[in-house]
């Protein structure tokens, strides 16, 4: 890897991690939520740099674009989703510290010293690779694909099932106040 | 031209899934408790297809429908049957019976394909479908903050497990270049592969730590025992049998296939895995007074038997096919026990084991179906408890972790005292209330169900071996016609990443 590209890859991680800590560690989560916007957006860079143009384009338009805006709406219908009072972490947080570090630094010894194989050939250009991953997704990796559309309906359901409050078995029509007030959770 | 036939039990079970969350909707299934028996009666069927179809390996081997796909489908649609009719006892309590059948429903369909998956990719996806419908399960009881607990704690731990799951799958993709199993045996031994790095090692571990929390192995374990005293006890019956069967179906499947050379890291990995969740997960029951959180414990140490045979080496037939017995059977046990839990918390409200006391007097025959299961969790012959965990310990002895073997049975004899306390309860004391409790029906004809099998498995193994043992050798085919056959998925797989190749 040339200083150039190294250069471009050390600037998109500090912009993809250090907003990340702040998502974490923001005591508001409309403050978390808008800190993922950098984040995503170094993430898009580090596909830019990989030249996977499609990658690149599906990461701007549906998460820094579509997914965040549908974050903060939520966020923003939501009242009292997150107290700003309350601390973020423990008392093991200096525990936690520790033994992450200590993991990084053991991960990143093992895998520098790796010897990954890398090709020096010319990446394709954008058309034929989104051709290529069109074809893989309906050929190959159907399966996969067609998983991943189960496991969203299961996340909907899911979803749906944790948010309403259920009133036994015969529902009645929701009195208008639990839609003002409807925190995650039901009741 | 591919053959879709062998896929039908999975477009089935999707169906179930859509169908019983639309019908959830018409008030009149709702009341009747049809939702649960179209379930059962689904899952019977797509267990039935499922014997009866096929063996394929569709997509280049990005599923592999064979005898040992087959036989985890026994598992977890016999789980999915069995709690589907006991459900219908409860499908009065929620106006969301439809969600919980499909979800359940959804879930096995996950477990499955992780016991169908021929690489990484269709693994991964399996197991986050199936955990994914879980987190939303083990929060239903909405009247009880344990259970919202459950729910979060349960969505907390599994999303990180499933991190490290992908962290592992990542850098093994990265040693490797390829995420299907069979490739990856042949890129290991290449003589020019850089096989046997530290870094796959790395990987590796990565994915057997992420499975190990979905089998809820020492030091994996902390959420199950919160998960499973608050979840509601039809949604852990199911969590503790075929969530933590899907669990080891992943492993068996990769371990079994994926042939790591001189794989000292991985098994000195499970020998530890193994042994300390044999003594945490017996020592920690010992003390517990809530009926749950003890038959928590103790799937955490059931979960250690298991590891035994799979730490004595992935390669042996006898490995695969103990284990996939002792889950089968475990499976039928421990539905049963939250089952008898769900009874006992429905004419008591309590979840202590002391709810249990003079359950002889008060319900003759659940009492003695509770002493059957707690029989067999103990291994204590001619249950099915005991041929499972004979067959599993000789297994690893075999193999030559008699160290581990001789830790089981050391710890066995510890277990056997907190299951013959519950024993002791049910039958040697006089209950307090000397009223016969009433028991749904669905609940009974369930654990008669489980105590049946319990017994028959025990009597006559023999079927359930010779399932085993096919599923053995399916796992271990590294033919080379199959290889010849996956070669494609290697250019195709070079798309989602250009740079890297091996």
């Amino acid at each position: 890897m040339d200083t150039a590209s190294l250069l471009v890859f050390i600037s998109l991680g500090v912009l993809t991690l250090v907003p990340a800590l702040f998502v974490v560690n923001s005591r508001s989560i409309v403050h978390a939520g808008f800190w993922l916007l950098p984040c995503f957006l170094g993430v898009a860079g580090l596909y830019a740099a990989l030249e996977a143009h499609f990658f690149f384009v599906t990461q701007l338009l549906i998460y820094a674009g579509a997914i965040l805006v549908l974050v903060l709406f939520a966020l923003m219908l939501t009242r009292n989703a997150m107290n700003p009072t309350e601390s973020q972490s423990n008392r093991l947080k200096p525990v936690a510290a520790l033994v992450c570090t200590a993991f990084a630094a053991g991960s990143t010894f093992i895998l520098v010293k790796h010897p990954w194989a890398i090709t020096t050939d010319t990446p394709k250009p954008a058309g034929v690779q989104t051709e290529a991953l069109g074809n893989a997704l309906i050929q190959n990796y159907a399966v996969p694909f067609e998983v991943a559309s189960l496991l969203l309906l299961a996340a909907l359901i899911g979803a749906i099932v944790l948010a309403k409050s259920d009133r036994g078995p015969v529902p009645e029509p929701a009195p208008l106040a639990d839609l003002t007030s409807g925190t995650a959770g039901g009741e | 031209m591919t053959d879709y036939r062998p896929l039908a039990p999975y477009a089935l079970l999707t169906i179930l899934a859509l169908a019983v969350a639309l019908l959830g909707t018409v008030p009149a299934a709702r009341r009747s408790g049809a939702l649960g028996w179209i379930t059962a009666i689904g899952a019977g069927l797509a267990l039935f297809i499922s014997s009866q179809s096929p063996e394929a390996t569709p997509w280049l081997g990005m599923l592999r429908l064979d005898a040992f796909s087959k036989a985890c489908n026994v598992i977890f649609l016999a789980a999915l049957a069995i709690i589907s009719i006991a459900s219908t006892a409860e499908e009065h309590r929620t106006a969301f019976a439809g969600e919980f059948y499909a979800l359940l429903t959804l879930s096995t369909v996950g477990l499955m394909l992780m016991g169908a998956s021929g690489g990484l990719l269709t693994m991964y996806l399996g197991l986050e479908l199936s955990t994914i419908a879980l987190f939303a399960l083990a929060g239903f009881s909405k009247r009880e903050k344990r259970s919202a607990e459950a729910a979060l704690k349960l969505l907390i731990l599994g999303s990180v497990a499933s991190a490290v799951v992908l962290y592992g799958a990542s850098i093994v993709y990265g040693v490797l270049g390829t995420t299907q199993f069979f490739e990856m045996s042949a890129a290991m031994s290449h003589p020019h592969a850089a096989g046997a790095s530290a870094a796959l090692y790395f990987g590796i571990t990565f994915i057997v730590a992420g499975l190990a929390f979905k089998v809820a192995a020492v030091p994996f374990h902390l959420w199950a025992p919160d998960v499973y005293e608050g979840a509601p006890s039809l949604v852990t019956a199911f969590l503790s049998t075929a969530s933590k069967a899907g669990g080891f179906a992943a492993l068996l499947r990769f371990l079994g296939s994926v042939q790591v050379p001189e794989d000292r890291t991985i098994s000195t990995l499970l020998i530890v895995l193994s042994a300390i969740s044999m003594i945490v997960g017996n020592l920690s029951a010992l003390s517990q007074k809530n009926f749950k959180r003890m038959l928590g414990y103790s799937g955490v140490a059931q979960s250690g038997y298991i590891l035994t045979a799979l730490a004595a080496g992935s390669a042996t037939s006898k490995t695969i096919s103990s284990a996939l017995m002792y889950l089968l059977l475990y499976a039928f046990t421990n539905v049963a026990a939250f089952l008898v839990a769900q009874a006992i918390h429905d004419a008591t409200g309590s979840d202590q084991i002391s709810a249990l006391r003079g359950l002889h007097r008060r319900r003759p025959t659940l009492a003695f179906c509770a002493v059957v299961v707690m029989f067999s969790l103990g291994g204590i012959p001619p249950l099915a408890g005991f041929v499972g965990k004979l067959y599993l310990f000789t297994a690893a002895w075999d193999g030559g972790q008699r160290c581990l073997v001789l830790i089981g049975a050391l710890t066995s004899v510890a277990a056997l005292y907190y299951y013959l306390m519950v024993v002791r309860q049910i039958y040697l004391l006089d209950p307090e209330d000397d009223r016969k409790i009433t028991v749904a029906p669905a609940i009974v004809m369930a654990i008669s169900l489980c105590t049946a099998a319990i017994l028959a498995i025990g009597i006559y193994p023999r079927p359930f071996v010779t399932m085993g043992e096919a599923a053995a050798s399916a796992v271990q085919v590294t033919s080379v016609a199959h290889q010849r056959e996956a070669a494609p998925v290697v250019a195709a797989s070079d798309v989602s990443s250009p740079h890297l190749r091996p």
